[in-house]
């Protein structure tokens, strides 16, 4: 695999990972924080 | 605190020194002392990583921020995981593939030898400073609740963790710091499991009250310069702050050169990337619990006992009469919580906004009182209360079941110890590479220098020690170090930005160095004033384009040879 694609790889999988823990927050302070 | 506890706590401590002192293997040369010769599985590396950032001050303080201001803090990290992809595709491999001991290394085969010393002396000169900090944080509050000296409090945690970086040197640092990391989230585990049972309402009817005191907001979308925890500072400045401490602080780098390969090192690096928000929002909810738990049972009005006693005896009727409003306010707010959940329960939506907005007004009223009564404190004892470092010690000590109290005092000193083991490791790596073999042992044989980093370590923890316990004495210099310190973050990765442009020259780094570094002490002496976090990419965007500019014209030797 070329530098750049697996770059590009690991980069969505990071950012997956992260959309995902952000997701849950924002479901915590939109359910109690109102 | 109960004698098993503290049997847990000394069978912890002669474990880490134990292990550590038999994990010389591969310490008879240099490379296997500060490198473990480059052989550690990605995975231990990994937790490294993630133990040497988790420090103290985290479990103390961070749980402490969660429960007086909520889960907002974890905004402050939102740029790690860009930082560390970028990080794995940049820097990682220019300096895993140089085969450098120091991340400044690199900068004298880039540019020369001013830039590498100038940049290792300014790493020297804040995380010298900045050793002793990581360890006055946690004695500072052990000598509080214990009553103890604060020489013993750094002794206690000092002496071991000198001991085994001293003879274990990096192997020893990382293996520690992965059971160290086991211990840490395994004591945080049990918390948040005691802290759910604990509470006589369920979660759902708990988070719900937490929210209403303001603890549940995580995302701050306003962008405003001044204003430390946004999404944009975190996303923005965070990224930089990320990218200059885990690429250029060479106590985060030497951990990474440790691994096997490139790809070792990435793999380390993005456990961090993957696990740090996650495991950092568990932190600020720990706080929030304790919050909670606090609502339903009384708390104390300061948590710090010695300001505490302090503050009594110069006026016990004042705080008498103070401690009484607060009992009222807190009562008041109990009864609030405990209807907001009733009112759940009986699906009267009217009757919980009736008690939540009852809620809120009571727990005004007691951070009213809790803020006079700190107010008292700070005049009293003449220093500036700390109170929220107190909150999870006081509730650990007073409400964990027996055992889970020395569990908790484990993890403590495990995050501090592994902390200021790699801390003491990279400084000793620095002084020993970038100084002594570079300026005055050039050719020593590998025994000679393996000798004088053992005594440079042990040097290092000792004026680690030193500094931490005349902390408070210290203030006021260490605060003025500390400032400094972040003058130059942002400016030193924007010299490693500058080592992977080709065009750049060793004069626009030196120079472009020096201009990063004065814009940010601009920005924070003068005007216009922004947060911290943004400090970092002013100083990185001023040495990249000072730099470029100066490097104009002809490329540098360097990077010619490198094409």
């Amino acid at each position: 695999m070329t530098p750049p694609s697996r770059f590009r790889r690991t980069l969505v999988q990071v950012m997956t990972m992260q959309v995902v823990a952000l997701a849950v927050l924002w479901l915590l302070q939109s359910r109690y924080a109102g | 605190m109960h004698w098993i506890n503290w049997v847990i706590v000394a069978g912890y401590l002669g474990y880490v020194v134990w292990d550590g002192l038999r994990r010389t293997k591969g310490t008879t040369t240099i490379e296997g002392y500060f490198l473990a010769n480059r052989s550690l599985p990605w995975w231990a590396v990994g937790l490294s990583v993630m133990a040497t950032q988790l420090s103290a001050v985290t479990l103390i303080g961070t749980t402490g921020q969660g429960a007086t201001d909520g889960l907002r803090f974890v905004q402050f990290y939102f740029g790690l995981p860009v930082a560390m992809v970028i990080l794995g595709v940049t820097l990682v491999p220019f300096l895993h593939g140089a085969k450098v001991y120091t991340a400044y290394e690199y900068l004298e085969r880039r540019f020369d030898a001013k830039t590498r010393s100038l940049t290792s002396f300014l790493f020297l000169m804040s995380r010298g400073m900045s050793a002793g900090t990581i360890i006055a944080a946690p004695a500072v509050v052990f000598s509080a609740i214990f009553g103890w000296d604060m020489l013993w409090s750094v002794a206690l945690i000092g002496i071991p963790t000198v001991l085994y970086t001293v003879v274990g040197g990096v192997q020893a640092v990382t293996w520690a710091d992965v059971k160290q990391m086991v211990v840490i989230v395994g004591a945080l585990a049990a918390i948040v499991f005691v802290l759910l049972t604990k509470l006589p309402v369920p979660i759902d009817d708990a988070l719900r009250v937490a929210g209403a005191a303001g603890r549940m907001k995580v995302f701050d979308f306003s962008f405003t310069l001044t204003e430390t925890y946004t999404f944009w500072s975190g996303v923005l400045g965070g990224t930089f702050l990320m990218l200059s401490y885990f690429g250029t602080d060479q106590s985060q780098v030497q951990r990474y050169l440790t691994a096997r390969s490139v790809d070792e090192a990435r793999s380390s690096l993005l456990m961090s990337a993957y696990w740090k928000i996650p495991l950092q929002a568990v932190v600020l909810l720990v706080g929030v619990l304790v919050f909670l738990f606090y609502t339903f049972v009384r708390a104390p009005l300061l948590f710090n006992p010695a300001h505490e006693q302090a503050v009594r005896a110069a006026d016990p009727s004042a705080y008498a009469a103070l401690e009484a409003q607060a009992t009222a306010a807190a009562e008041s707010r109990d009864l609030a919580a405990r209807d907001v959940s009733a009112s759940r329960d009986a699906r009267d939506a009217v009757g919980e906004a009736r008690a939540l907005d009852a809620f809120r007004a009571s727990n005004a009223a007691l951070d009213s009182v809790r803020t006079t009564a700190l107010a008292r404190a700070a005049e009293v004892t003449g220093q500036s209360s700390r109170d929220v470092n107190y909150i999870i010690p006081r509730f650990v000590l007073d409400q964990l079941p027996l055992g889970l109290a020395g569990v908790f005092l484990a993890a403590v000193l495990a995050a501090a110890m592994s902390s200021i083991a790699a801390e003491l490791n990279s400084l000793s790596t620095s002084t020993v590479v970038d100084f002594y073999q570079r300026w005055v042992k050039p050719d020593g044989d590998d025994a000679h220098l393996l000798f004088v980093s053992k005594l440079s370590t042990a040097l290092w923890g000792v004026f680690a020690c030193v500094v931490a316990t005349y902390a408070a004495t210290l203030g006021s210099l260490i605060e003025v170090v500390n400032r400094f310190g972040s003058f130059f973050y942002g400016s030193i990765l924007g010299v490693f930005l500058l080592a992977m442009l080709p065009r750049a020259r060793a004069l626009g780094a030196f120079v472009g160095l020096i201009a990063g570094m004065s814009a940010v002490a601009a920005v924070s002496f003068g005007l216009p004033k922004v947060s911290f976090l943004w400090h970092n990419v002013i100083g990185a965007v001023t040495v990249v384009a000072v730099g470029l500019v100066l490097s104009l014209g002809r490329p540098s030797a360097a990077a010619t040879s490198q094409r």
